[in-house]
C-alpha cells in the first residue's frame, strides 16, 4: 500500500503539468486580450501605446513559451505570481478561497448523501412500488431542475417569504443551508439512481438470499449486507461529484454571492487573468486528483477484495 | 498550507457568530450592494466601477462637477498661468484619516505617483498629457501639460486622479491597495475579498463628519439576488436593476427608485471601411428605420432617452438639439436605391453578452429586415468582443460608452478624432474637419468658446453618420425608504453618502 501511495503520488507531476499546459493554451488561445479588459468599460479611452506600455510592463508581450515556463518555474517554488486584476498574490487568493469552496462542498456532499443513500436502497428494495417511482421522479427533477433556477426559488421561498434564512452572503451556518440544498440536491439524485441500479444487482446475489435465509431483518439485510456491497460504484460516484462539485459550484456561488473558488475562476476567466486561472485550476486539479486517490483507498477499505501492492 | 486551509474553515466555520458579520443595527449604518468586488482600494491601480464606488468614499479629488459644472472638493479655486499650465488654490485644515496634513506635497505626490510609469497607473490615459506638477506653497500647487490641454479641470474629477497620502503609501508600499488612506468622509475598516468592505466615519472629515456609522459593501454578483436581498432587507442600496424590477420595486412602499441621466450613451457603431456602410447613404437609411423610441418603451420600459449624438446632455459640450432620424421607411428605401444597394445584404453585429444588449440587437435586426438585410448577431463576452472590435472583425457593433470625466473630448477624441483609429475609433472614422475641432478644442481655454467647437464638431459628426446614436440610458437605484438624502450624479459610482441618514 505505502509503494502504491508513492506511485500514485509521483503520477501526479505529470497530470498536474498536462492539466496546467492545457489549461494555459486554452486561455492563451481565447480571442481576449487581458490589458484591454483590465481597463475596463471605464478604460476605453485608453490610446494604443498606453495599452502596449500597460501590456508590456505586466509581461504579457514575451513568448507563450517562455510565459509558461516562467509559471512552470515559479510553482515549483511555490509561486503562483500575482492576480493580473488585482496585484494580490495567487496564493493567497485562492487559500483564501478554498476553505468557503470546501465548506460549501463538504455541506452539500453531506446533503447529497443524506437525501441519495436512502432513496436509493429503498426504491431498489420495494422495486416498482410508489416509493420506487417517487424516488425516481425526485431524481429526475433534481437533474434536470437548473441551479440557478432553483436557488432563487429556495431564496424567494426562505428568504423573502418565510424570512428564515439569509438570502445571500456567508457567516453563520444559515448562510449554509440554502446554497448547500441547492448544491446537494442535484448531486443527490446522482447517488440515488446509481445506489438504487448497484442495489438491484447485489440484491439478486447469493449472499443475500443467504442473509434472507438465515432469518436477518430486512433493515439488517439492506443497510449492512447489501449496500455495503452495493457502495463500490456509489464511492465512484461520489468522488466524482466531489471534484466536481469543488471546481463547478460556479453557479450556486454566484446565486448565493458565496466567495468560493467557482466565483473566483470564473470571474479570473472573464478578465483574463491568466495567473488566477492558473493557480486556480492548478488547485483545483490537485484537489481532484487528491479524491481520486481517496476513493481509490475507500475501494480497500470497503471490499476487502481489492488490494494494492 | 493545508493547516492554513482547515484553520480558515473552522474560523469559517465556528468562529463567525454575531460579532463581526451580523448587519449593522438599525440607524448605525447601511449596506450597499455592488456588481462585484472591488479589485484595489489604490486609485491609481484600478479603473473598474465597484472599486471607484468605493474609492470615492475614501478619497476626493481636486474637483468634482455637478449639475451646476465644475465645483471645488479638495482644491477650492484654480486659474490658467499661460496656455499649459493650471494653478490650484488647495483647501487650508484638512487631514488624511492617517492624521497627516493634506497640501501642495501630497498633491505632488499622487500626481507624480499616478504618472510615473513604474506605477503600472490603470486609468494613465487620464493624465498621460500631464507633463509636470509643482507645489508653489502649502497650499498652491501648478499643473503643466506638454500640449494646451482645456480638458484638464474635467479630468481632475476623475476617481483615479484621487489624492493619497503620502505617508501611508510610504508606509504600505506595494499593500496600500489593500489599505487605502485618503481623506475623504468614510475611513477604511476591513476587506474580507468577495464578501464586504466595511468603512466607518471619518469624524474629523472637513465638510463635518457624516451621519451614518458605518458603510457595509458586499459583492452579489446575481441582480436577482440583489434584489431579493433588497427586499428583505437585507440590503439598503442596489444599482442598476434590470428594468422588469423597477416596475416592481417601484410598488414597494419600502422602497425608494430613483432614475437619473447618466453620462453614458449607447450606440450601434458601422465599420466605414466595409460596404455597403461605408457609403453615408446606406447609414442614414439604417437611421430611418429604426424606431428608436418603440425601443426605449417596449424594451427598457421607459428606462433610458433618445439620442440623437453621441454625448448624453450632462455632458460639457453635449449637442443637445442635434436633428434626429424620423422613422421614414419610404425615405431609407429611397436612400439605399440612391446608394445603389440591393435587397440581399448580409452583415453581422457584434454585441457582448447581456440581456440589454440581446434585446437591443434583435430589435436591430428585425428593422432592418424590410430593407432586405439579413443581419447576423454576435453575441460575445466582453473581452471577445474588445478583441473583435480591436481587429475590426465586424460590420456593426454595438457599444456602451461612458464620458467619466463629464467633458465632450473625453468621448469626442477617443471615438472620432483620426489618430484614434483603429481603437478606440472601432468605426475607423476620419473627417480632417472634426480633427482639426477636436484639437482646437483641447487649446482652448475659454469654456464658452469650447462648448461651440464641440457642438460644431457634433454636428459634422451626427451628418457623416459614423454611428447610429440610439439612446442615453438612465442611471437607476433603489434604496430603502429609511435611508434618506443618498445621490449618485451622473452614475452609481459616484454615490455621494456625506449626507444620509438612516430613519428606521
Amino acid at each position: 500500500m505505502g509503494r502504491y501511495l508513492i506511485q500514485r503520488l509521483i503520477l501526479m507531476v505529470p497530470v498536474l503539468l498536462g492539466v496546467t499546459l492545457v489549461s494555459f493554451l486554452i486561455l492563451h488561445l481565447t480571442p481576449g486580450d487581458p490589458v484591454r479588459i483590465l481597463l475596463g468599460e471605464l478604460g476605453q479611452g485608453a490610446s494604443q501605446e498606453e495599452v502596449a506600455r500597460l501590456r508590456r510592463s505586466l509581461g504579457l508581450d514575451d513568448p507563450l513559451l517562455v510565459q509558461y515556463g516562467r509559471f512552470v518555474w515559479r510553482a515549483l517554488q511555490g509561486d503562483l505570481g500575482r492576480s493580473l486584476r488585482t496585484g494580490a498574490p495567487v496564493r493567497d487568493e485562492v487559500l483564501a478561497r478554498a476553505p468557503f469552496t470546501l465548506a460549501l462542498t463538504g455541506t452539500s456532499l453531506a446533503v447529497a448523501l443524506l437525501i441519495g443513500l436512502p432513496a436509493g436502497v429503498l426504491s431498489a428494495a420495494y422495486k416498482g412500488s410508489a416509493i420506487d417511482h417517487a424516488a425516481t421522479l425526485l431524481a429526475l427533477f433534481g437533474v434536470s431542475l437548473p441551479v440557478f433556477w432553483l436557488g432563487l426559488l429556495l431564496m424567494l421561498v426562505f428568504a423573502l417569504a418565510l424570512e428564515w434564512l439569509p438570502a445571500s452572503g456567508f457567516g453563520t451556518w444559515k448562510h449554509l443551508v440554502l446554497p448547500s440544498v441547492t448544491l446537494g440536491l442535484a448531486s443527490s439524485a446522482l447517488i440515488a439512481r446509481m445506489t438504487r441500479s448497484s442495489m438491484l444487482e447485489v440484491l439478486g446475489q447469493d449472499f443475500v438470499r443467504t442473509a434472507w435465509a438465515k432469518g436477518l431483518a430486512a433493515p439488517a439485510v439492506l443497510w449492512r449486507h447489501a449496500l455495503r456491497n452495493a457502495l463500490i460504484p456509489v464511492v465512484t460516484v461520489v468522488g466524482l461529484q466531489l471534484g466536481g462539485l469543488l471546481g463547478g459550484a460556479v453557479l450556486t456561488e454566484t446565486v448565493f454571492a458565496w466567495p468560493g473558488l467557482g466565483r473566483l475562476v470564473v470571474g479570473a476567466i472573464y478578465s483574463r487573468d491568466f495567473p488566477l486561472v492558473q493557480g486556480t485550476v492548478l488547485f483545483t486539479a490537485a484537489a481532484f486528483v487528491m479524491v481520486n486517490l481517496a476513493v481509490d483507498i475507500l475501494y480497500a477499505l470497503i471490499d476487502p477484495r481489492i488490494r494494492y501492492a | 498550507m493545508l493547516s492554513k486551509v482547515l484553520a480558515g474553515l473552522i474560523v469559517l466555520l465556528v468562529g463567525t457568530g454575531a460579532a463581526g458579520f451580523a448587519g449593522p443595527a438599525p440607524g448605525e449604518g447601511i449596506v450597499i450592494a455592488m456588481p462585484a468586488d472591488a479589485t484595489a482600494l489604490d486609485p491609481h491601480k484600478t479603473n473598474d466601477g465597484p472599486s471607484f464606488l468605493v474609492i470615492n468614499q475614501i478619497f476626493e479629488t481636486l474637483l468634482v462637477r455637478t449639475a451646476r459644472g465644475l465645483e471645488p472638493r479638495l482644491a477650492i479655486s484654480w486659474r490658467p498661468v499661460g496656455d499649459r499650465t493650471w494653478e490650484f488654490k488647495l483647501r487650508r485644515g484638512v487631514r488624511f484619516h492617517d492624521g497627516t496634513p493634506f497640501n501642495a506635497e501630497a498633491v505632488r505626490f499622487t500626481i507624480e505617483r499616478f504618472i510615473n510609469p513604474e506605477a503600472r497607473a490603470r486609468a494613465y490615459f487620464v493624465l498621460s498629457m500631464v507633463e509636470g506638477v509643482r507645489a508653489i506653497a502649502d497650499d498652491t500647487v501648478q499643473i503643466t501639460t506638454r500640449y494646451p490641454f482645456a480638458a484638464l479641470l474635467n479630468h481632475l474629477t476623475h476617481p483615479a486622479t484621487s489624492i493619497v497620502s503620502p505617508a501611508a503609501v510610504a508606509r504600505f508600499g506595494a499593500d496600500f491597495v489593500r489599505n487605502p488612506v485618503g481623506t475623504g468622509p468614510f475611513k477604511f475598516e476591513s476587506w474580507v475579498a468577495r464578501d464586504r468592505i466595511t468603512l466607518l466615519r471619518n469624524d474629523d472629515y472637513w465638510g463635518g463628519p457624516p451621519q451614518i456609522a458605518r458603510v457595509v459593501l458586499r459583492p452579489i454578483p446575481e441582480t436577482s439576488t440583489q434584489i431579493v436581498e433588497l427586499e428583505s432587507g437585507g440590503v439598503d442600496v442596489v444599482f442598476n436593476m434590470p428594468a422588469d424590477s423597477v416596475a416592481r420595486l417601484e410598488r414597494n412602499p419600502r422602497i425608494r427608485v430613483y432614475k437619473e441621466p447618466s453620462f453614458s450613451a449607447n450606440y450601434i457603431g458601422f465599420h466605414l471601411e466595409r460596404p455597403p456602410f461605408s457609403d453615408v447613404r446606406v447609414r442614414r437609411a439604417v437611421g430611418h428605420a429604426v424606431r428608436v423610441e418603440g425601443l426605449i418603451t417596449f424594451f427598457l420600459k421607459g428606462l433610458a432617452v433618445r439620442a440623437n449624438g453621441p454625448l448624453s446632455p450632462v455632458v460639457f459640450g453635449a449637442h443637445t438639439d442635434l436633428p434626429g432620424y424620423e422613422y421614414d421607411l419610404d425615405r431609407a428605401r429611397a436612400l439605399l436605391t440612391e446608394a445603389g444597394v440591393r435587397a440581399g445584404v448580409r452583415a453581422r453585429l457584434v454585441i457582448f453578452e447581456s440581456a440589454e444588449w440581446r434585446r437591443i440587437a434583435q430589435a436591430i435586426q428585425a428593422s432592418l429586415q424590410p430593407l432586405g438585410f439579413q443581419i447576423e448577431v454576435d453575441v460575445v463576452e466582453f473581452g471577445t468582443w474588445l478583441s473583435r472590435l480591436d481587429r475590426g472583425d465586424f460590420d456593426l457593433y454595438g457599444m456602451r460608452w461612458g464620458t467619466v470625466t463629464l467633458d465632450a473630448d473625453y468621448t469626442l477624441y477617443s471615438l472620432f478624432h483620426s489618430s484614434q483609429i483603429p481603437n478606440p475609433n472601432y468605426s475607423r472614422y476620419r473627417n480632417p474637419e472634426v480633427d482639426r475641432l477636436l484639437d482646437e478644442g483641447r487649446a482652448t481655454a475659454d469654456q464658452s468658446r469650447r462648448a461651440q467647437i464641440y457642438r460644431r464638431a457634433q454636428s459634422l459628426i451626427a451628418q457623416d453618420a459614423p454611428m447610429l446614436f440610439l439612446y442615453y440610458p438612465l442611471s437607476t437605484y433603489a434604496v430603502q425608504s429609511a435611508v434618506q438624502n443618498t445621490v449618485a450624479p451622473f452614475s452609481w459610482i459616484n454615490l455621494d453618502l456625506r449626507k444620509t441618514m438612516v430613519r428606521r
